[in-house]
């Protein structure tokens, strides 16, 4: 993972959090995985293609997903329902922008596809050739994972 | 009326079809060896002919058939099925009389022409028919293979010709050996033989050493092996008088103490910029009129000042070389600090200065320094996804990952220099044993080259 392209993610991962939940977000060590890892519960995946590939996946519990979705509606919601998806598919959406936005002031041109929301259990995802960067943030709802990887297009 | 809707979904169908013809990604030739169905992408085709009693050539590769005249161009034939182990010997025998299937490949830079069982068809495939190799593929090497992909009810194995033949000029000595042999060449663990100097140890000193290697390799501060073997041992010598003479024991007592032990084991310049003569020794074995790209590989690349200082040299050694070097390190905070080395100004060497700038809060190395290197957070222990190289700069890495890590690092520095490439280790370590590769040393500064 290029240097420079971690910056921008982990800015705007927090300051977005920040934003959105109006509250203290904490950041841990920063750290590389190797191809598969688990997925907590709760995964929005974005895509990337251009100067760069790959994908950016934010990763959470099932119940910190539904806890992040009720402070950011402003009502109690107590099932991952449609409207926790569409929530937590946003909050991708807007950390995933800010970053691009940055990276395209640094001059690497690339697009986004739109988020998608996977839940389940007990899954992994594992990316082929690519180390992934791995943001933890804690927040008082729990534990949210920002995990980069993405590879210079050759 | 049933009739007309039968009609118009057979033509429905046959339009789907039709677009999906013209959806296809690309056409792979598809071809058997030893009763399997492999592909190839046909972009790499040149053209597919018969033929058979090649011209041999004395003492080259099994696997090399010898040489074909396809008009005018005399290019090289390898046997496939020899080269992946898979030669059915019952068919040998009439080999001589028939005329073999040739698959002619143009690859990058040269055309070779491979020898492969009956022909099948061309193919369509769509890019997301193609499924990820397994690790289970256990028969040809899973870096010579680019996917499985149905068809037919049949499994194809897509070959990736430019990895199997990846060469610069003459494809017969640079076509790697088969895994089974390379595999076997990166057991490192391998005990050295006892040899003739190990008489004076006595048997003591024996378990002492054992011991004290066990306790570098738990503390994680360095990892005996073949690599450093040599350093080791004198090491031991010296620190075991070192430590009777004060009345103390010859074991650590702390990690401090296994760090005291290591201390002069580290190669020259550690995180400040190469010393003129240093960085001369080197260039020295770097041919002055190559052209074109040069690429290098860095690991461990800390703050940045080894890679900046490969890339000064390298340029002021050859200036027409299009230079790429690719710096890894997996310290976040060290690498996010490379791209903008400070250097001290006082310590500024004069062959530096022209390639720096002056900046707010310091000197820098100049735009054109700094677009050659490509720095990223990387952990060498995972996968290791590079392009060809021609050099790796790589001091004092092995000795600080793993054994069974320095095998694997090992291959795939191997897997990936050119021939003719250049490995630079730490000044301590050593890969004599090994048989892909040749010592060259210069002012006791040894660079092994690939064969």
């Amino acid at each position: 993972m290029r240097v420079e392209y971690i910056n921008p993610f982990v800015e705007s991962a927090f300051s977005i959090m920040q934003e959105v939940l109006q509250t203290e977000v904490q950041r841990k060590e920063l750290y590389l995985k190797k191809t598969s890892q688990p997925v907590m519960g709760v995964a929005a995946l974005v895509g990337l293609a251009g100067d760069v590939e790959g994908r950016v996946l934010i990763d959470m519990s099932k119940v910190t997903a539904i806890a992040i979705a009720s402070s950011m509606n402003g009502e109690e919601l107590t099932e991952l329902d449609d409207l926790v998806k569409a929530t937590i598919t946003e909050l991708a959406n807007m950390v995933t922008a800010q970053a691009v936005t940055k990276l395209h002031e640094l001059g690497f041109k690339f697009d986004l596809t739109p988020p998608s929301i996977i839940t389940g259990d007990n899954m992994q995802v594992s990316d082929l050739n690519v180390e992934a960067l791995i943001v933890p943030l804690t927040v008082p709802h729990g534990l949210v994972e920002i995990n980069v990887a993405i590879r210079e297009r050759v | 009326m049933d009739q007309t809707v039968t009609e118009e979904l057979k033509q429905d169908i046959k339009k789907q079809d039709q677009e999906k013809v013209k959806q296809e990604d690309f056409k792979m030739v598809t071809f058997t060896l030893a009763g399997r169905d492999y592909a190839l992408d046909i972009m790499k085709v040149k053209e597919i002919s018969k033929a058979n009693k090649f011209t041999y050539v004395p003492n080259s590769a099994p696997y090399v058939r010898g040489v074909y005249n396809l008009r005018g161009d005399i290019i090289s034939v390898i046997d496939l099925r020899i080269f992946f182990n898979q030669f059915d010997r019952d068919k040998q025998s009439n080999a001589a009389n028939e005329l073999e299937n040739m698959i002619i490949l143009r690859l990058e830079d040269h055309v070779i022409a491979v020898i492969v069982e009956p022909l099948e068809k061309v193919v369509g495939v769509f890019k997301d028919e193609i499924q990820p190799t397994h690790p289970l593929f256990g028969d040809i090497n899973i870096k010579y293979i680019n996917g499985v992909v149905e068809k037919n009810e049949r499994l194809y194995v897509i070959l990736d010709v430019e990895k199997i033949f990846n060469s610069r000029d003459t494809p017969e000595i640079k076509v790697n050996i088969p895994k089974a042999k390379v595999v076997a060449k990166i057991d490192v663990e391998t005990p050295l033989p006892t040899t003739s100097s190990s008489a004076d140890f006595a048997a003591k000193d024996d378990i002492n050493l054992k011991f004290i290697s066990e306790t570098l390799a738990t503390f994680k501060v360095f990892y005996p092996s073949e690599i450093n073997q040599k350093w080791l041992k004198n090491r031991f010598k010296d620190w075991a008088n070192i430590r009777n003479k004060s009345g103390k024991d010859v074991q650590f007592s702390s990690e401090d103490e296994a760090k005291a032990f290591i201390k002069g084991f580290y190669s020259p310049y550690p995180n400040t910029l190469w010393d003129k003569t240093y960085a001369d020794i080197i260039a020295g074995f770097i041919d002055k009129n190559k052209t074109g790209n040069f690429t290098v590989w860095n690991p461990g690349c800390g703050k940045g000042s080894e890679t900046y200082s490969l890339s000064v040299m390298l340029k002021e050694h050859n200036s027409k070389l299009l230079l790429k070097i690719l710096a890894n390190d997996n310290d976040l905070i060290s690498i996010s600090t490379a791209p903008g080395l400070i250097i001290p100004s006082d310590k500024l060497d004069s062959t530096y200065k022209k390639y720096t700038v002056e900046g707010s809060n310091g000197v820098q190395f100049n735009k054109e320094r700094k677009s050659s290197i490509i720095f990223e957070y990387h952990d060498v222990m995972h996968e290791n996804n590079l392009p060809a190289l021609d050099m790796v700069v790589m001091r004092d890495i092995l000795s600080f990952v793993p054994v069974e890590m320095q095998g694997k690092l090992l291959q795939d520095v191997e897997e990936n220099l050119r021939p003719g490439g250049i490995l630079l280790l730490g000044q301590n370590e050593s890969i004599d044993g090994r048989t892909n590769w040749k010592m060259e040393e210069k002012d006791n500064i040894k660079i092994y080259r690939k064969k």
